[in-house]
């Protein structure tokens, strides 16, 4: 597996992908932090709650769509110079699945840090008077990446199973598409778009005043059986998708 | 003798259509197997399905005395290496970082990498990207590829394609040499008979998903020493003369041939005509190409 | 010689899902709009106004310009792929009018979108009993997002021209759209092509975001189609072919 790994790595030379995963989590930290340049009391008094409650909708934006592009990237190599039938002579088809997909992980991981230090960086440039919850920025990475898993492997099945790359992406802005939208409905209806997942976990809850104008943040409980489910969905795409690949002929 | 590859009934049918019908093949140990037939006729399948690539409808195949099933497969490809349809490379990478990715995932020591190159005379190219190569090029990076990891077995289809004809000759020679040199076993697919003739020690032809020969390269060239040409003053006279007598003749571009060339047969034959008074002025047994072994065989003229 | 170019387009588009994504993007914000519209009426002045905020709310934000990109991408892609720059070059063609075509056919398919979503705008409205004609404003607004699309789809095509990679272009564009609402709300949107089509679609505004500025907008609409195509053009000229 280690030696497979490597093999990626090789593969991954000079094909920039890094440069998408740094622009989206670049992007992202801006976008949170845009926000708070004219910040007031009221606001710096709950920044890391209005972070963490922005944050996950920016993700719905970006990621399904980004991820989508990151998976196309990783995959499209190996059909364009049609590789797959050599590799397969070299190594199970299982196990080039999942290198493929701990390589997509990585971007993906690499993104959470991203977004992770720019938190951190937005909380200590911009002075907020509210004290961070470990928790909570706990709870954020590991939503992030559970959200990001579960896209990422459908992505990275349709990349591999459709030679022609505009149908993964299409999904992917769809899919970034109907997450965003499905937010402003009923729970019951968005919990059924699985793009919305980003967001579905956030543990904060926003109150806005319309005489005020102002912005309240207040905690809720975090959605434990819907986060377990959701993992447990996860596996089962990890499974099909999985099947799906290997037994394509080609 | 042993067998490195033998199949039994192997079969592939895609739909309705059969691709590859029952073949029987058997490749000795040490050979150079050449695998003929005419585009389409099953020649791609038949490797892919050696391979594992795609799973035989019906039919076994065994591999250095293995029957091959999934869970084996990858063990026993390990001491295989193999050059399928087009090359397969990754454009943005040189072709040096690319027989870095099998030298890894086949787990063989780097300096592999520099006696490959050599091999196949790429050491001067292999710092420029695949993507640029010239499909000759992306061939011999293929076949170096293939090279990697001292295996027992080489299946290559079709791997003179594209090739300049001095890269043509440089890879027949390569493949000639590499039995004697290492004692691998080399299946090599072509449509070109000519190129079959120079290379190989054994022959299957294949057509229309059918093996319809199998043998040593010799037995092929034995089928085709067995007609003899005679040109007469009088064909028609000799025609009926021997027709008389019951041996079998027919009568082309002014010659008589006679089917059956058999040294006893031929002595019958001349002494009738002799006695019949028919001028005899010249009697040959022309080697008959490859090209009409094929068309006896399969009954129609082979594309090339 | 145009038309015939344009015709060889349309012939490698055939059995392409490209139709699929053009008319299945659009349902999510009509359907999903409309809902909105419907659960936020005692925030919303009831009216077609409003349905159109709800309707282009995130379609002209963040999601038309990658469809256009995902379009003019595609159709480089069939030329990055299988030798077939060499095809495309020594074509008995001119440059131009392979730009020309390429451009014609993304921004027809920009069009064909572009109706379905007014179509599908006129149909919510009519399903949830909306009284009256719709505004003219209206599909004025959706003419100026339609054309603003010609400006995008000029920047894409080069752009998928130049960048052999079919994704990129498509995250550039996205990236682009959502900067530009950044650009926009500083006032400089006729300097982005993505900021023009917010602003020709009078995105998520009842009031209308281009009082005035017609003329300046249509000019920079048609700075950025020029530009790029004389770009396009200028770069093919240019370029050695290495497929």
């Amino acid at each position: 597996m280690i030696r497979q790994l490597r093999a990626e790595q090789i593969k991954a030379r000079r094909r920039r992908v890094w440069a998408v995963t740094a622009a989206l989590g670049l992007l992202l930290c801006l976008w949170g932090a845009f926000n708070y340049r004219h910040a007031d009391v009221s606001d710096l008094a709950q920044g890391y709650s209005g972070l963490f409650y922005q944050l996950p909708l920016f993700n719905t934006i970006l990621l399904p769509l980004g991820l989508a592009v990151i998976a196309s990237r990783l995959c499209d190599w190996e059909i364009k110079g049609n590789t797959l039938k050599l590799l397969c002579t070299l190594q199970k088809k299982e196990r080039l699945y999942d290198c493929k997909l701990l390589m997509g992980f990585k971007h993906l991981f690499l993104i959470a840090c991203m977004e992770t230090t720019g938190i951190l960086a937005a909380g200590a440039r911009f002075h907020f008077t509210e004290k961070l919850k470990i928790r909570l920025l706990a709870l954020h990475f590991m939503t992030l990446l559970a959200a990001g898993a579960f896209v990422y492997l459908l992505q990275q099945t349709l990349s591999l199973l459709w030679e022609n790359q505009l149908a993964p992406l299409v999904v992917g802005l769809i899919g970034s598409f109907a997450g965003l939208f499905s937010l402003y409905f009923p729970k019951e209806i968005s919990r059924l778009v699985p793009w919305s997942y980003f967001c579905q976990f956030t543990p904060i809850l926003m109150d806005w005043n319309r005489e005020t104008r102002q912005q309240r943040f207040y905690p809720t409980e975090f959605p434990t059986a819907l986060f377990l489910g959701f993992l447990a969905a996860t596996v089962g795409v990890y499974i099909i998708g999985k099947l799906l690949f290997v037994r394509k002929e080609d | 003798m042993e067998l490195i590859i033998e199949t039994e009934a192997l079969t592939k049918r895609y739909g309705k259509k059969t691709v590859v019908n029952e073949l029987d093949m058997k490749v000795p140990q040490g050979s150079v197997y050449g695998f003929l037939g005419p585009n389409g006729a099953g020649k791609s399948t038949t490797l892919k399905m050696l391979l594992g690539l795609i799973h035989p409808a019906q039919g076994r195949i065994r591999i250095f005395k293995q029957t091959l099933n999934p869970k084996n497969r990858l063990e026993i490809l390990k001491n295989a290496g193999s050059l399928i349809e087009s090359p397969s490379y990754y454009g943005h990478l040189t072709g040096r970082e690319n027989l870095e990715i099998v030298c890894t995932l086949k787990g063989a020591p780097k300096e592999e990498i520099d006696q490959a190159l050599a091999l196949v005379r790429m050491e001067n190219q292999q710092h420029k990207k695949a993507g640029h190569y010239s499909l000759g090029m992306k061939q011999r990076l293929g076949l170096a590829a293939a090279l990697l990891g001292r295996p027992r077995l080489l299946l290559l289809d079709e791997p003179t394609n594209g090739l300049d004809p001095a890269g043509i000759q440089e890879i027949r020679d390569l493949i000639v040499s590499l039995p004697k040199k290492t004692g691998i076993t080399v299946l090599i697919s072509s449509h070109l008979l000519s190129e079959i003739d120079q290379m190989a020690t054994h022959v299957g032809i294949i057509d229309q998903g059918q093996l319809i020969f199998q043998d040593s390269l010799r037995a092929l060239h034995a089928h085709s020493r067995c007609r003899l040409h005679i040109r007469t003053t009088d064909n028609a006279a000799a025609r009926t003369c021997l027709a008389q007598k019951g041996i079998a003749a027919a009568e082309k571009n002014g010659q008589i041939i006679l089917e059956d060339a058999s040294d006893s047969s031929v002595t019958r034959a001349i002494r009738l005509l002799v006695y019949a008074g028919v001028g005899i002025l010249r009697a040959e047994a022309p080697q008959v190409s490859l090209e009409d072994i094929f068309l006896r065989l399969t009954g129609k003229k082979v594309s090339l | 010689m145009l038309i015939r170019c344009i015709r060889t387009e349309n012939k490698k588009l055939k059995h392409s899902i490209l139709w699929l994504a053009c008319l299945a993007i659009p349902l999510i914000p009509a359907v999903m709009g409309t809902f909105n519209y419907l659960g936020n009426l005692e925030i919303l002045t009831p009216g077609w106004h409003n349905l159109w905020t709800q309707e282009t709310l995130f379609y002209a934000n963040f999601f038309s310009a990658p469809l256009v990109a995902l379009c003019c991408a595609y159709l480089w892609r069939l030329e990055h792929r299988n030798h077939n720059w060499n095809a495309l070059m020594t074509a008995p063609v001119p440059v131009w009018a392979t730009v020309l075509a390429k451009f014609a056919v993304a921004f027809r398919f920009f069009l064909i979108t572009q109706l379905w979503v007014g179509i599908l705008f006129l149909a919510s409205g009519k399903c949830i009993g909306m009284e009256g004609p719709a505004p003219v404003e209206i599909l004025g607004q959706l003419l100026r997002g339609t054309l603003a699309g010609a400006a995008v789809a000029a920047v894409q095509l080069f752009l998928s021209m130049a960048i052999p990679s079919f994704t990129l272009p498509v995250i550039l564009a996205f990236i682009g759209s959502i900067g530009s609402i950044y650009v926009t709300a500083k006032g400089l949107g006729f300097l982005s092509p993505y900021a023009l089509l917010m602003l020709g679609m009078n995105a998520n505004h009842q009031e209308n975001m281009l009082e005035g500025q017609l003329f300046p907008f249509l000019a920079a609409v048609a700075g950025f189609a020029l530009l790029f195509g004389l770009l396009s053009i200028i770069w093919l000229k240019k370029k050695d072919i290495r497929a």
